[in-house]
């Protein structure tokens, strides 16, 4: 579902007609390599973006990424409470 | 085919809450029942902060509600030994959030497993009766008391935290909040009334694990404390400290009957430096006596 997620916003940025939107959001969250992500400086001087941007730019990414797995989670669960309860699991934040 | 590791990220993504540009994320500090709290950086204040936030709004809005009235709780008590809040508020996506203070230490659970000394234990847990007969006073009970509740900070400051399903004024919603072993039998019912001995019981039960090691006076001061009838407890929080007290005073502790031969080891603990002080001067005089009458 989270892969799906992944796919949808990369359409939403797409359509938004700012890519490097969803270029932010792929290289702070979907970071593959090691452990150290890239900070959000590293990222603006890779794309020529100020930090500010970057900073915007992911929380937009963010915001709408937490949309559309909440949309798709409504999807796949047969009531209000199921889905609470899922997303809740889902969205907890683990150590 | 995305990863196990991009898939906590994406998770983490999900659930970012997005502040305002006061306030920067950094890190995790822990997750509970309902939330997580955040680590952030406060640029205004050029401070770390802990950020806790719920992780979905409810569509009732009682989760809203119960860590809002947790942010008031917290902002109604302030004392030294309760973790001051410094802001609160709603994301854009409806979740509620507060700030408070960061509090950077131990777990008091760990300070027991460590065995860290009698003395040590003991003076952290007279500061959390410090903090509960506080909030007693100001007409709240915590209702979850337990060492993994309590930081120990560096300089041995103590905090009780997680006021969320603390009780304000009379209980009202008789729901069924604590955890097993700190919750008074009166807790374990719905629709019971639960009041400041119900906390006493969790504090009974939490001095059993600082002073398992520990000398019978101090024992009985926690199974006094933990009694299952109400009306056998201390009935105040205050109660119990004077007890506590009295005995790292060496002084006679109310819930204990010592014997004789207790009372003369307490006496001597009591009073060890002008007793030894005392012995020294009559060794003295008689070794002097002999030598003149030599």
């Amino acid at each position: 579902m989270l892969e799906r997620a992944v796919i949808d916003l990369k359409q939403y940025a797409d359509a938004t007609t700012r890519p490097v939107m969803f270029e932010v959001f792929a290289r702070y969250h979907l970071v593959e390599d090691g452990d150290v992500r890239p900070t959000y400086t590293e990222i603006a001087r890779a794309l020529n973006l100020t930090p500010a941007t970057v900073t915007n730019h992911l929380a937009a990414m963010r915001r709408q990424f937490r949309k559309i797995v909440l949309e798709r989670l409504r999807e796949l669960t047969s009531s209000e409470e199921k889905w609470e309860a899922e997303a809740a699991k889902l969205l907890g934040a683990k150590e | 085919m995305i990863s196990d590791r991009v898939v906590g990220r994406l998770r983490e993504a999900a659930a970012w809450p997005e502040l305002d540009a006061r306030y920067e994320i950094t890190g995790v500090a822990g997750s509970g029942g309902m939330g997580t709290v955040y680590v952030a950086r406060d640029h205004v204040l050029e401070r770390d902060v802990a950020v806790k936030v719920l992780d979905l709004a409810d569509r009732h809005g009682s989760r809203a509600a119960r860590l809002r009235r947790e942010a008031h709780i917290l902002a109604k008590l302030d004392h030294p030994g309760i973790v001051p809040v410094h802001d609160a508020g709603q994301l854009e996506d409806g979740r509620a959030f507060y700030v408070m203070k960061l509090v950077r230490g131990r777990r008091f659970d760990d300070l027991i497993r460590d065995r860290a000394p009698l003395t040590i234990r003991l003076d952290a847990f007279s500061r959390i009766l410090d903090a509960v007969a506080f909030a007693h006073a100001h007409g709240v009970v915590h209702r979850d008391l337990k060492p993994e509740n309590v930081m120990v900070g560096a300089y041995r400051e103590v905090y009780v935290m997680d006021w969320g399903v603390a009780q304000d004024g009379p209980d009202r919603d008789a729901a069924i909040v604590g955890t097993p072993g700190f919750m008074a039998p009166e807790q374990e019912q719905a629709g019971q009334t639960v009041d400041g001995r119900a906390d006493i019981f969790a504090l009974g039960a939490l001095l059993s694990h600082v002073v398992d090691d520990a000398p019978p006076a101090l024992k009985a001061i926690a199974e006094k404390a933990g009694q299952s009838d109400a009306a056998r407890r201390y009935q105040s929080v205050e109660a119990m400290a004077a007890d506590v007290t009295r005995f790292r005073n060496h002084e006679p502790v109310g819930a204990y009957d010592e014997s004789a031969f207790e009372r003369v080891v307490r006496l001597y603990r009591r009073y060890e430096l002008p007793i030894l002080l005392l012995l020294a001067y009559i060794v003295m005089r008689f070794v002097l006596l002999v030598w003149r009458g030599i």
